[in-house]
């Protein structure tokens, strides 16, 4: 590590921290210096932190270090739950389209819970292909036309 | 052993960590949350943390430990936390005018002086708003009057109270109205009026009579007097005060007579205080260095202030409530939604609420109107009348506006441990640094994460938490 009076320079091994948490890292520390991203070789990055007035150079490589070792740990975490998290949140949505509080007549739950699937698997590959319904759960539909009455024949 | 190289993936269920006073916060999607010592955190990253203890206990009932995720209970749990994306838009801001007879130093509203009627929505613009209102799908409706003063509006404002009490009669709507005003122009017959239609009154009270009165200087008025004389006269007319409401915009000079402010509303008997923070944008920020602040001077009078207030309901001294701090708790301890707008995922612009300005052009909500009183029409998504919802709710910037709002994409919140509770603001994000999504630093989450870390820091307190508890399940008044 070289130090100047303003500017800290930390090498960072993406064998140990992965780009991202890089990234995310630089981010956070975009308040308290201006950050230079940049390659020394293969493998190897170099962050210049440029320390902002009113703000301390001492203990920013250490600062920064820890700041790569949360988001390495919060990219660890996100990955491993990332496919758990987004199936939640899909079920969620599915089942706020189905009315709420009626109860399947008896026999028919096992039907139920395999529509309910089908619908989740739907919108999970939506998701990914980006083909999003525009408004499944009606709010851009007016009020007179969700509730218009049915002329009497 | 560091931190990521102690960490079993099978070992624990997803978490968000902060480091907080010398421990960690973990939080989850739902809004569950521990506080860990050091030992403890690295205990619950490698799986180490014994069956039978109650860390143990406390992090399997909050749902960090790893294996057997219940995905139908944490999904109807997200779905009941996020049901305000159901509805759609249930608040309705409504500015009555743009003249006012107030110069507030910190006024973003667009007001102009408060002859000309030029300004005023007139009765065929109201009919029209109200068409677009009730065209909402939403079940329940809040319609909000502002200005400028609105009461400067008085026939059209009681027009609409009467029209509004018509329409959902015969729509069979929930309509809940309220009126944000500096009280100047109330009389006895004008409150009786909006008493006996259950309207709500909400009026800005920035502390003692000499704070109040030089940030909203009231040509040939005292704005204090005005202010303290109504809300007496609605708590004494209401249970409690129940229809009346006043908040307080924290300037440069109020930063460090956070004591005379809470004594002044605890002088008067209001159930709650209202504190917030200035934006810097808009019209705020041609005199920002004369009343602004930096997020860091904000958060340390904010503490400040929260701390006297609990202190006050600790000892039996007040039951005074910090509202800013029950919207935080209400999110952090609730599986409820406090309702407020700003701190959502994605914010409620359009799909959440709209703001229509006096001649009837329509805004993802009153931050947006507020830029094209500025000059600058980005956040404008339409003209209200009748037939006119379904084309404002397709609006390009409507859409983009909901887009960058969702927390999951923003670069510092997908990471953040108070993602669970907090929101952007694509209005703010816009004004500061010409882009919709949020960047860093930034003003705005800034103060929100100081306010979270004193918030969490204080529920360490079991004391405080009792009382939190308490405020996180209230109804506002
Ligand atoms: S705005 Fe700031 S405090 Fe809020 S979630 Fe995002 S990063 Fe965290
Ligand atoms: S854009 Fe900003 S001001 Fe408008 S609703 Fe969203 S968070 Fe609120």
């Amino acid at each position: 590590m070289v130090k100047q009076e303003r500017a800290v320079r930390v090498e960072v091994d993406t064998a140990v921290y992965p780009a991202e948490a890089v990234y995310a890292a630089a981010n956070t520390f975009a308040g308290k210096a201006f950050v230079r991203l940049g390659i020394k070789r293969k493998g190897i990055f170099v962050v210049e932190l440029g320390v902002k007035p009113g703000v301390g150079a001492a203990g920013l490589e250490g600062e920064f270090y820890n700041e790569l070792l949360h988001h390495a740990l919060r990219l660890k975490v996100s990955a491993r739950h990332h496919a758990l998290r987004e199936r939640i949140v899909a079920q969620a949505l599915v089942s706020a389209q189905l009315p709420q509080g009626v109860k399947p007549a008896a026999g028919k739950q096992e039907a139920v819970d395999a529509g309910l699937e089908k619908e989740i698997e739907k919108l999970l590959k939506e998701a990914e292909s980006g083909s999003y319904k525009t408004d499944p759960m009606g709010i851009a539909v007016p009020w007179e036309k969700k509730h218009a009455r049915k002329p009497v024949k | 052993m560091t931190l990521l190289s102690c960490y079993k993936p099978d070992k624990t269920g997803f978490f968000r960590h902060r480091r907080l006073a010398g421990g960690y916060l973990v939080t989850g999607d739902t809004g569950n949350f521990d506080f860990l010592t050091d030992r403890e955190f690295k205990d619950f990253l490698s799986g180490c943390v014994k069956p039978g203890s109650a860390v143990h206990a406390r992090l399997r009932d909050a749902g960090f430990l790893g294996g057997g995720a219940d995905v139908t209970a944490l999904a109807a749990k997200w779905r009941r936390k996020n049901s305000f994306l159901f509805g759609g838009p249930s608040l309705h801001i409504v500015v009555l005018t743009r003249r006012c007879n107030h110069a507030c130093s910190y006024c973003q509203s667009g007001s102009s002086a408060s002859r000309s009627g030029k300004a005023d929505m007139t009765r065929p613009v109201a009919d029209r708003v109200l068409d677009t209102i009730f065209s909402s799908p939403a079940p329940a409706l809040t319609v909000e009057f502002q200005g400028g003063e609105p009461a400067l509006n008085w026939p059209v404002l009681s027009y609409m109270v009467a029209a509004i009490e018509n329409r959902a009669a015969k729509s069979g709507k929930k309509v809940i109205i309220s009126l944000v005003s500096n009280l100047s122009v109330m009389t006895e017959a004008r409150l009786d009026f909006l008493l006996k239609r259950n309207v709500r009154i909400c009026t800005s009270l920035d502390g003692p009579q000499a704070l109040h009165n030089a940030n909203r200087p009231f040509p040939g008025g005292n704005s204090h007097a005005m202010a303290v004389k109504w809300l007496k006269a609605i708590k004494k007319r209401t249970r409690g005060g129940a229809h009346g409401d006043a908040l307080v915009t924290v300037t440069r000079a109020a930063l460090s007579r956070w004591k005379e402010m809470v004594d002044e509303y605890v002088k008067l008997g209001t159930t709650g205080i209202f504190i917030r923070f200035l934006n810097p944008f808009g019209a705020a920020k041609r005199v920002w260095a004369s009343i602004g602040y930096s997020a860091a001077e904000y958060v340390a009078f904010y503490g400040k202030a929260l701390d006297y207030i609990v202190e006050l309901n600790l000892s039996g001294k007040s039951s005074i409530m910090e509202h800013s701090a029950r919207i935080l708790l209400t999110k952090i301890l609730t599986q409820g939604d406090p309702n407020f707008l700003d701190l959502r995922s994605p914010c409620g612009a359009g799909i959440g609420q709209m703001a229509y300005d006096y001649d009837g052009s329509v805004f993802t909500c009153d931050e947006g109107r507020m830029l094209a009183a500025m000059g600058d029409e980005a956040f404008r998504i339409g003209a209200a009348g009748p037939g006119k919802y379904g084309g404002i709710m397709a609006n390009p910037a409507l859409k983009s506006v909901v887009t960058a709002s969702v927390t999951d994409i923003q670069v510092s919140c997908a990471s953040c441990a108070y993602k669970p509770y907090c929101g952007v603001c694509p209005v703010y994000n816009y004004a500061e640094h010409g882009d919709l999504f949020m960047h860093q630093p930034g003003y705005r989450c800034a103060v929100y994460m100081g306010m979270f870390d004193h918030v969490f820091k204080l529920l360490r307190n079991k004391k405080v938490r009792g009382l939190f508890e308490k405020w996180a399940n209230s109804k506002p008044a």
